[in-house]
C-alpha cells in the first residue's frame, strides 16, 4: 500500500514540475538567429594585437608554440631593419586548437590574446589554418597600454634608458674627477 | 685522495679537485655562471658560494676552493639562498629584460637561475647601459648590454684558443668586455666565445632568430672537414642543419671547434647541391633516373677495363664503410688503379713512417699533447690545417708550461703563443733543419740509439748537416737549433707535429722520414705519453690509408693515373668526392687528363669543375646525411651519424657504390654500416677489435693510446734544394678553409671569399703594392693575378697563397713542388 501512494506521487510530481516551467522564460537560444554575448574573458579565437604605437606586439619568441599542448602554433622569427624581432609568418591551426589559452599566459609581450569570437566553424578544414594577416588586429586587445619594448630596456622602440622603469644610460666619463 | 663531507654525504676526490667538482661528482648541483669545465677556476660570478664548517663566518666560492681533508661543506642553507638571490638581483640591475627577443632564451644560464631563485623583483635600481652591438663581422654578434661579466669569453680566447681577442675594460659599474681599442671583433672566428657565453651577449649571427633550443634536434657526429675528428653536434630543424650546437659534455675535443667546424656547416644546405644523376647526351649533361645513370657508369667502366683499363680516384671524406665498398667496386671491376686524395701528400705516412717505424699512422693521441713538455711543430701551418690540435698545443703551453718549437718557412698563429721558439728557415729547407737536429743528437751523444737500426749510415749521410752549414743554408740560428734539439731530447714527454695535405705535396715523404728519424733518436716514437703526429688534411685521411685505398699491386697512383689519362693510356676514370681540377697540383695537365680520358664518372655533392667535364655525374650525400665511421689523425674511430635527409634523389656514397658494384656483377650486399664495419675487421686487423655499435662518444683508438713502432730503422734523407728567383711562393691552407668544399659554406667564405697573395710589408713597399691591389704572379710558365694581402707573417722574399679557391686557379702555378720561384709585378 505504501508503494501505491509513492507511485502516484512519482507519476504526478514530474507533471507538476513541467507545468511550472511552462510559465517560465525558456533558456534555449535560437542560434544562429539569436546570439548570446559571451563574458569578456571567454576563450575563443586567438588574435595578435598591436602595441599603442601600432607596431606588432609579437616578437616570435616561440613561447606560445612551446606552451601549446596540441602544437597548433608555428612561426618563423625575422629581423626588421631597425633591429626589431618580428614574425615573418605566424600560423595557428584552429582545427587543432583546443582554446585552452595557455599560449596567452605564456606570451611575454601580450601579443597573443583570446577573443570572444567563437564563430569559426568551417566545412573545409584547411580554411581553419589562420595566417598572420588573418590573426593580426588593429588594436591592443585587453591591455591597450602595454608596450614590451618600453619595459625591456632595449633601444628599439625608444632610446635606451628612456623606457618605463628605466634610468638613463651612463656616461662613464661623467664619473671622472 | 681527499675525504670530505658535502651536505652530509661522504665523498673522496683527488686533492686537485675543487669543492664544486667534488659536489658534482656526487650529483649535488651548485649554481654557477662563470665556471666552465675546460677553463681554469675564476670565481667571478659568486653564485657558487657555500658554507664550510672550518671556515666559519664567511661564504666560500666552491669553484675556486680546493678540497681539503675533513672539510664539511653545506651547499644550501637559508643564508646561502639569500646571498645567491642578492647576487642575482645585482646582476639584474643592469640586465635588459629582452628574453623574448634574445636568441639565448631557453638555454640561458642567467634565465635558468633567475627562474630557479624565483627572482621577480629587484630591491636595487640602476642605470641601463647603452652599449652599441658589435655586428661588424659576419659570424659573431656581441651585445654587451646582456653581458654578466663572467669572463668566460675572455678566458677561453686566452686559455684555449690563444688568440686573446677580449679583455675587461673600465672599472666598477662601467666594466665591460671589449676588443683592442674597443673596435669590432676581428679574429679567427672559431666561435669558442659563442659556445661559452652563458647569456645572450655573444651569439652566432648565421643562427640569428632561426629557432629556439627546444625545437632543435641534436645529432652527435664528427666534423667532415679536417683530420682532427672533432665531435660536432648538429642542430637540426625541419630537415636542415641550422647550427652546430655547443657541447663540451661528450666527445673528444672538449667542445672546442674552429671556424670550419662551427660555422662551415652550411654547404650541406647549399642550393647548388646535386639532386639528380646526370648523364652526358649529345654533349650536354641531362638529368636521368638513377638506374640509367648507374647502368651507363657501370657499362662505361667495364668497357674501359676491357680496353686500356679504368682508374678510381677517391677523396678522403668518405666513411670507412664507403671506402670499403669502393675497394669492392675496384675488385669487381678488376682494376688495380686505385688511390685516395693527393696521391703524393700522404706518402709521408705510407712510405716515410712505414719504412722507418713500420707503422702507417700517428703514434700518439691528441690529449697526450696537452701533457707534453716539448712540442715540435714542423711548418707553422699546422695550426691552419688542424686548429683544434693547435688549441691543445696552446693549453699545453699555458697550463703545463710546455716549450713549443716551430720549424717553418713563415710565421703563423703558433708563433704568437708564449714559450715559443721559431726556427725560421728558407722555404723548402725545413728538412735540413730536422736533419741538423738529428746530427746534433748523434754528435753530442744525446741520441737514444738502443734498438735503432742504421745509426752509422745516418751519421755518415748527415755529414753535410753540420750546425754552421745548415745555419748558413737555411738562415736558422745555429745556437737556437742546437738548443732546440737538446730540449727535444731532454723532454720527458714530447710531441712532433706535421700535417700533410694537397697543398703540401713537395717533400712530404722526406719530411716525414726526417721527423721519424728525429722521433727515434729522441725516443719519442713508442714512448708512453709522447708521439709523432702526422695529421691528414681530410676527415678520413687515416681511414683511407688504413683501408688501403692505395695503388694495388702494380696499379697506378693518383698522379700516374692522371698522367696516363693525359697520354690517352687510360680509358676511364671514376672520381669520387674529389675535385682534382680545382685542388690537385698542375691544373693544366689535369685539364688535359680529363679531356683525354674517354669516359669520366664523377661522384660529388656539387657540379664541381671536374664534374662539369664528366660523362656521368652521381649526386652524393654530405657527412651530415650518412652513417658510418671516420678514423681521425690520431687513429680514433668515431661514429658519424646522419642528421638530415639528402636533397632530392642524392644518395650516400655507400649506397651508390653498393648499387654500382651490383651493376658490375658483384653479389656483395650488406645490411648496413655495422655489417660492413664487421667485414672491414676481417681485412684490417686493427679494426677487428671493435664493434660498430659499441663505439661510444669518445670513439675508439686502434693500436692503443701509444702505438708501438713495428721497426726502428733510421733512413737518411737528402736535404731540400733552395729555390732561386726573386720571390719564393709557398702554397698551403688558410685557417678559415679546408679543402675546396668549405668555399661553398657561407661562414668561412664570409670571412675569406677569394684567394690572395700574402707578402711582407718590406716586399710590398718595394713593389709599391698596397693591401687589396692586384699583383701579377708569374712562374712555372703561367701568370696569375691575385689580390695582395700585406702582413708581417712572412719573411722577406717569401710569398704565400692558399689553394682552396677554384676560380683563382692557383694550382696552375703550383705543380707539386715545395717552393715555386716566382716573379711579382704590379
Amino acid at each position: 500500500m505504501r508503494n501505491f501512494w509513492r507511485d502516484i506521487k512519482g507519476t504526478l510530481q514530474p507533471f507538476w514540475i513541467t507545468l511550472g516551467y511552462l510559465f517560465k522564460k525558456p533558456v534555449t537560444i535560437q542560434y544562429p538567429e539569436e546570439k548570446r554575448t559571451p563574458p569578456p574573458r571567454y576563450r575563443a579565437r586567438l588574435v595578435l594585437t598591436r602595441d599603442p604605437n601600432g607596431g606588432e606586439r609579437c616578437v616570435a619568441c616561440q613561447l606560445c608554440s612551446a606552451a601549446c599542448p596540441v602544437d597548433c602554433i608555428s612561426m618563423q622569427a625575422a629581423e626588421d631593419e631597425d633591429g626589431r624581432r618580428y614574425a615573418a609568418w605566424f600560423r595557428i591551426n584552429f582545427s587543432r586548437c583546443i582554446f585552452c589559452g595557455l599560449c596567452t599566459e605564456a606570451c611575454p609581450t601580450l601579443a597573443i590574446q583570446t577573443t570572444a569570437d567563437y564563430e569559426i566553424c568551417n566545412r573545409e578544414v584547411l580554411n581553419l589554418v589562420y595566417e598572420k594577416q588573418d590573426l593580426l588586429i588593429e588594436s591592443g586587445g585587453k591591455d591597450t597600454e602595454y608596450n614590451f619594448y618600453k619595459h625591456s630596456g632595449i633601444g628599439v622602440a625608444q632610446v635606451r634608458g628612456e623606457g618605463e622603469e628605466e634610468h638613463g644610460p651612463v656616461d662613464p666619463k661623467s664619473l671622472m674627477p | 685522495m681527499v675525504n670530505l663531507t658535502i651536505d652530509g654525504t661522504q665523498v673522496t676526490v683527488s686533492k686537485t679537485a675543487t669543492i664544486y667538482e667534488a659536489a658534482k661528482e656526487i650529483g649535488i648541483k651548485i649554481p654557477v655562471l662563470c665556471y666552465a669545465k675546460k677553463l681554469m677556476p675564476y670565481g667571478a660570478c659568486r653564485f657558487c658560494l657555500v658554507q664550510v664548517e672550518q671556515m666559519k663566518g664567511r661564504l666560500i666560492p666552491a669553484c675556486t676552493t680546493p678540497v681539503s681533508e675533513g672539510m664539511v661543506v653545506t651547499t644550501t642553507s637559508e643564508e646561502i639562498e639569500k646571498v645567491r638571490k642578492t647576487v642575482m638581483e645585482f646582476l639584474l640591475v643592469n640586465h635588459v629584460l629582452d628574453c623574448p627577443v634574445c636568441d639565448k632564451g631557453g638555454e640561458c644560464d642567467l634565465q635558468d637561475l633567475a627562474y630557479e631563485f624565483g627572482s621577480t623583483s629587484n630591491r636595487f635600481e640602476g642605470e641601463k647601459f647603452d652599449l652599441p652591438t658589435d655586428e661588424v663581422n659576419p659570424l659573431i654578434e656581441r651585445n654587451m648590454n646582456r653581458c654578466v661579466l663572467c669572463g668566460r669569453c675572455v678566458r677561453v680566447c686566452d686559455e684555449v684558443v690563444g688568440y686573446g681577442s677580449y679583455s675587461f675594460i673600465n672599472r666598477g659599474f662601467e666594466t665591460k668586455i671589449a676588443t683592442a681599442y674597443d673596435r669590432g671583433l676581428s679574429c679567427e672566428f672559431c666561435g669558442q666565445c659563442v659556445s661559452l657565453c652563458p647569456v645572450g651577449a655573444i651569439l652566432p649571427r648565421p643562427f640569428k632568430f632561426k629557432a629556439r633550443p627546444w625545437q632543435i634536434k641534436e645529432v652527435d657526429s664528427v666534423c667532415g672537414y679536417c683530420g682532427n675528428g672533432c665531435t660536432v653536434t648538429l642542430g637540426v630543424k625541419d630537415n636542415k642543419v641550422e647550427t652546430i650546437r655547443f657541447n663540451d659534455e661528450i666527445g673528444v675535443n672538449d667542445g672546442n671547434l674552429c671556424i670550419r667546424g662551427r660555422f662551415g656547416y652550411s654547404y650541406v644546405n647549399h642550393e647548388d647541391r646535386l639532386t639528380k644523376p646526370l648523364v652526358r647526351k649529345d654533349g650536354q649533361l641531362v638529368e636521368v633516373e638513377w638506374d640509367e645513370a648507374l647502368q651507363v657508369a657501370a657499362d662505361g667502366l667495364a668497357k674501359a677495363q676491357q680496353g686500356q683499363g679504368a682508374g678510381i680516384l677517391s677523396g678522403a671524406r668518405l666513411t670507412n664503410e664507403e671506402l670499403f665498398m669502393l675497394k669492392q667496386v675496384a675488385k669487381t671491376l678488376g682494376t688495380e688503379n686505385l688511390d685516395n686524395s693527393g696521391g703524393e701528400c700522404y706518402k709521408g705516412v705510407t712510405e716515410g713512417l712505414k719504412e722507418t717505424l713500420g707503422v702507417a699512422a700517428s703514434t700518439g693521441t691528441f690529449p697526450q699533447i696537452e701533457h707534453a713538455d716539448v712540442i715540435l711543430a714542423i711548418r707553422s701551418d699546422f695550426y691552419e690545417t688542424h686548429p683544434v690540435v693547435g688549441m691543445v698545443v696552446n693549453q699545453a703551453i699555458r697550463r703545463n708550461e710546455a716549450q713549443l718549437l716551430v720549424v717553418a718557412d713563415k710565421k703563423g698563429k703558433l708563433d704568437k703563443l708564449p714559450r715559443e721558439k721559431t726556427l725560421l728557415s728558407q722555404p723548402g729547407l725545413e728538412l735540413d733543419v730536422i736533419n741538423a737536429m738529428c746530427k746534433v743528437l748523434l754528435d753530442e751523444g744525446l741520441a737514444k740509439t738502443d734498438g735503432v737500426d742504421g745509426v752509422e749510415e745516418l751519421q755518415a749521410a748527415l755529414a753535410d748537416f753540420g750546425l754552421a752549414e745548415v745555419a748558413k743554408r737555411t738562415g736558422v740560428d745555429a745556437a737556437a737549433l742546437q738548443t732546440a734539439a737538446k730540449q727535444l731530447a731532454g723532454a720527458g714527454n714530447a710531441a712532433i707535429l706535421l700535417a700533410y695535405g694537397l697543398p703540401y705535396q713537395g717533400l712530404s715523404t722526406e719530411l716525414a722520414t726526417a721527423a721519424a728519424n728525429l722521433a727515434m733518436l729522441t725516443g719519442i716514437a713508442g714512448r708512453e705519453g709522447s708521439g709523432l703526429y702526422l695529421c691528414g688534411e681530410k676527415a678520413n685521411s687515416q681511414g683511407a690509408i688504413d683501408l688501403g685505398i692505395l695503388p694495388q699491386g702494380n696499379g697506378l697512383g693518383a698522379r700516374a693515373m692522371l698522367a696516363a689519362a693525359a697520354e690517352g693510356k687510360l680509358d676511364a676514370l671514376y672520381v669520387v668526392a674529389e675535385d682534382p681540377l680545382s685542388s690537385y697540383p698542375d691544373r693544366d695537365s689535369i685539364a688535359k687528363s680529363l679531356e683525354n680520358v674517354p669516359f669520366l664518372v664523377v661522384q660529388d655533392l656539387f657540379l664541381s669543375p671536374t664534374a662539369e667535364q664528366a660523362d656521368v655525374v652521381l649526386p652524393a650525400a654530405s657527412f651530415a646525411e650518412k652513417d658510418g665511421t671516420f678514423t681521425n689523425a690520431e687513429r680514433r674511430i668515431q661514429r658519424v651519424r646522419h642528421g638530415i635527409k639528402s636533397p632530392g634523389e642524392a644518395r650516400s656514397d655507400g649506397a651508390i657504390l653498393t648499387s654500382l658494384a651490383g651493376k658490375l656483377g658483384s653479389s656483395l650486399a650488406f645490411t648496413g654500416s655495422a655489417a660492413i664495419f664487421a667485414e672491414i675487421g676481417k681485412e684490417v686487423p686493427a679494426y677487428a677489435a671493435f664493434n660498430y655499435n659499441e663505439i661510444g662518444p669518445q670513439g675508439v683508438v686502434w693500436g692503443g693510446e701509444t702505438l708501438q713502432p713495428a721497426s726502428r730503422k733510421l733512413v737518411a734523407v737528402a736535404g731540400g734544394v733552395a729555390a732561386d728567383g726573386d720571390f719564393k711562393l709557398v702554397t698551403g691552407s688558410a685557417l678559415y678553409h679546408s679543402g675546396t668544399i668549405s668555399t661553398r659554406a657561407k661562414g668561412p667564405t664570409a670571412v675569406l671569399s677569394e684567394a690572395y697573395l700574402e707578402l711582407c710589408r718590406e716586399d710590398a713597399a718595394d713593389l709599391k703594392v698596397a693591401d687589396g691591389d692586384l699583383v701579377k704572379v708569374s712562374g712555372n710558365g703561367t701568370e696569375l693575378k691575385l689580390k695582395a694581402k700585406v702582413g708581417n707573417r712572412l719573411p722577406k722574399g717569401v710569398v704565400f697563397t692558399p689553394y682552396h679557391f677554384a676560380e683563382a686557379q692557383v694550382n696552375r702555378l703550383y705543380k707539386g713542388e715545395a717552393v715555386i720561384p716566382v716573379k711579382l709585378s704590379k
